[in-house]
């Protein structure tokens, strides 16, 4: 078979055709990835004896629109309701219900719609061309590597905590802390479990993201009655058409914004176990590093939502690479569509591009229509979704507090993990009475496990010695570009302070 | 004595010491819980214990600075505290942990239902009692579906899901 642009073409067809498979599987996706607990990859789980019964295409089309879909559909009610879907949405929230409080909902959905599906259509593309290439970043990220990848996503506490560096660096450290939770990497031995078995495992994500988001929002939106004033209400209200255009038109009027942030979130998505929360929050500090007005970060600057939903959705073909060009899956979904492809007898690895063509580079085909798609279905949704933020918290409150318990229970079936998200809660509410920003508590929490995880094997390699973390020529360049992204900030505004005055 | 505009405004720090102090006492009780495991276990304490009690001391000294400088106050407000136990709010709290306590005994739909109900009553006033009645039983019956029938969670068992299973089946 002749691989060129008109088997390309022919591809892109054929998976248009697919249409039927790939609409319905964008809005289930939607539903499972706006609902904390609920992911593709469990959902996939669930519906697996229905994949093996289909035709393999047909299977990997519906896995691959579900997954695309639901890493969107995580957005939604962290934009809407501040209650990311997935860890992977944990630094949407950020600069997206601030919109959506000051009664531009719909604009901010729209921008995380266009950045996600630009963002997707773009690594997909990107991920074609440089498959062979991009699957070895994989085996030059080591232990030391990711130490500071992992840094790099940590680093964003300090930009959280740029209103009030004390409160930010307490909230963050006491998050990381919370993260050190369960047995330790080497020797497991239990540390910090208050004698809960159920904590061995270290704090599960849901519970600790339904908690410090949903549940303690919960609790703060019943103070006002509703999610924002009168007069943003009725901004709402007057909405029309025109704000998902401008929601368009912000998106792309910034399209390098949404092409480099995308591509951060392409390479972090090739390297195993990283996953979209890191990917997000690096994409997050990383903009806000180069940006012009990093103090508007935070308030509903668009340039803050780009980012991570740019680099969360660049994460979705970044997983695919190392499962199609070396047969390792890169994350959880991309491990059950190996299980699908090899019950189907459908070889995975570089036999893959050999023997089925059409399967190979059909799926990144399937992502892209996907994509297409979900722009032609979703994007005009954007005006009636953001009618959500107008419903009375008499009723949101009891749904949320309800469904985002229920959901940190899925994960593992355990009703300890209820109580886990409702104490998250409590701290997450008076984190927020007493000026703490529940977003540092939660990237400690989330990215403290890694990080000790990668240093200690490290540490354990090199028998303890520290220097090992700059022992290698890809680690110190990271470490130089890090350095170089935490001084930018202040160089630039003095730099930019000078020039006014010159002026 | 009567107050004067200046000690209106005076800030309470006491709200803002329970985040430290949670900080403090946890790594207190962690590096407590590690202090015979392997260099392997206590490495991430003493990175990142010392640093959240060190920055937590920081800011503690520094409130306590601005105490004796009167500029700010620490007043433990039990007066509003207690009042604060009357709201709507508080009741809604105690109804949402209650939900944690009898899902395990009545079952996922049932104490939805009722959790839904309550609450709706409570943050509405306790206006259109069998209007929310209707629309607890539909969310729950919604959640239901969702959650056990379509992506079938173990969710507890009660009384109104056998019945529920009974007339699917």
């Amino acid at each position: 078979m002749q691989i060129d642009a008109m088997f390309f073409l022919e591809t892109f067809l054929h998976h248009m055709g697919l249409w039927w498979v790939v609409v319905p599987s964008i809005f289930l996706g939607l539903i499972v990835g706006g609902i904390p607990g609920f992911s593709a990859a469990n959902t996939i789980i669930v519906l697996l004896p229905f994949t093996f019964l289909m035709d393999v295409e047909v299977g990997l089309v519906f896995m691959i629109a579900l997954y695309c879909a639901s890493r969107l559909g995580a957005g939604i009610p962290a934009i809407l309701v501040n209650i990311p879907g997935t860890a992977g949405a944990a630094a949407t929230p950020l600069d997206g219900y601030p919109m959506a409080k000051k009664g531009l909902g719909q604009r901010a959905l729209a921008i995380s719609f266009v950045s996600s599906i630009i963002g997707g259509l773009l690594t997909t593309a990107v991920a074609l061309v440089t498959m062979p290439w991009l699957a070895r970043v994989g085996f030059y990220m080591h232990s030391v590597e990711m130490v500071v990848v992992m840094l790099f996503g940590i680093s964003l506490i300090a930009s959280v905590a740029a209103k009030d560096t004390i409160k930010g660096l307490i909230a963050g450290f006491f998050g990381l802390m919370i993260g050190s939770i369960g047995a330790d990497h080497v020797y497991a031995t239990p540390r910090g479990t208050m004698g809960f078995l159920e904590l061995y495992d270290g704090v599960p994500l849901i519970p600790a993201l339904v908690g410090l988001f949903a549940i303690s929002e919960a609790f703060m939106v019943i103070e006002s009655g509703s999610f924002m004033s009168k007069e943003k209400i009725q901004t709402v209200r007057n909405a029309n058409w025109s704000e998902t255009m401008q929601g368009v038109k912000i998106t792309i009027s910034r399209w390098w914004h949404v092409t480099w942030t995308s591509l951060i979130g392409l390479v972090i998505g090739v390297i195993p176990g990283a996953g979209a929360a890191i990917a997000s929050f690096v994409a997050y500090q990383q903009s806000r590093t180069f940006s012009k007005t990093p103090e508007a970060y935070g308030t509903g600057h668009a340039e803050g939502l780009i980012a991570p939903e740019a680099a969360n959705n660049g994460v979705t073909a970044g997983t695919l690479i190392p499962l199609m060009v070396l047969g390792i899956p890169g994350g959880a979904t991309a491990a059950i569509m190996m299980v699908v492809m090899q019950y189907q007898g459908v070889p995975t690895g570089p036999r893959l591009f050999m023997e089925r063509p059409d399967l190979g580079y059909g799926v990144f085909m399937a992502m892209f229509v996907t994509y297409l798609l979900m722009a032609l279905t979703i994007l005009p949704m954007s005006r009636y979704m953001s009618r959500v933020t107008l419903v009375s918290t008499t009723y949101m409150s009891p749904i949320i507090i309800a469904f985002t318990l229920v959901g940190s229970f899925v994960p593992r079936e355990y009703l300890f993990d209820m109580y886990l998200a409702f104490g998250f809660g409590i701290v997450g509410y008076i984190a927020r009475k007493t000026g703490y920003h529940v977003a540092a508590i939660l990237i400690g929490v989330i990215l403290g496990p890694l990080l000790e995880q990668y240093m200690l094997r490290a540490l354990k390699m090199s028998d303890g010695d520290p220097l090992v973390l700059f022992s290698s020529p890809l680690g110190n360049t990271l470490w130089l570009v890090l350095v170089l992204t935490l001084a930018l900030p202040t160089l630039l505004k003095k730099h930019r302070e000078r020039t006014e005055a010159r002026s | 004595m009567p107050k004067t505009k200046k000690n209106q405004e005076t800030h309470n720090i006491a709200g803002e010491c329970v985040i430290p102090l949670m900080g403090i006492l946890f790594t207190v009780y962690y590096v407590y819980s590690i202090v015979d495991a392997p260099w392997t276990a206590q490495v991430n304490a003493v990175l990142v214990g010392t640093t959240l009690i060190l920055v937590s001391t920081l800011f503690l000294i520094k409130k306590l600075h601005l105490l004796s400088l009167g500029t700010v106050e620490f007043k433990v407000p039990v007066t509003s505290f207690l009042s604060a136990l009357k709201t709507p709010q508080t009741a809604f709290i105690a109804t949402s942990f209650l939900y944690l306590i009898f899902i395990d005994f009545l079952g996922f739909t049932l104490t939805t239902t009722l959790f839904f109900w309550t609450s709706m009553m409570i943050l509405g006033d306790g206006k259109r009692p069998y209007h929310k009645a209707c629309l607890s039983l539909i969310m729950a019956l919604i959640g239901y579906a969702v959650f056990i029938v379509m992506f079938e969670t173990r969710l507890p068992i009660g009384m109104l899901e056998q019945i529920l299973g009974k007339v699917i089946s």
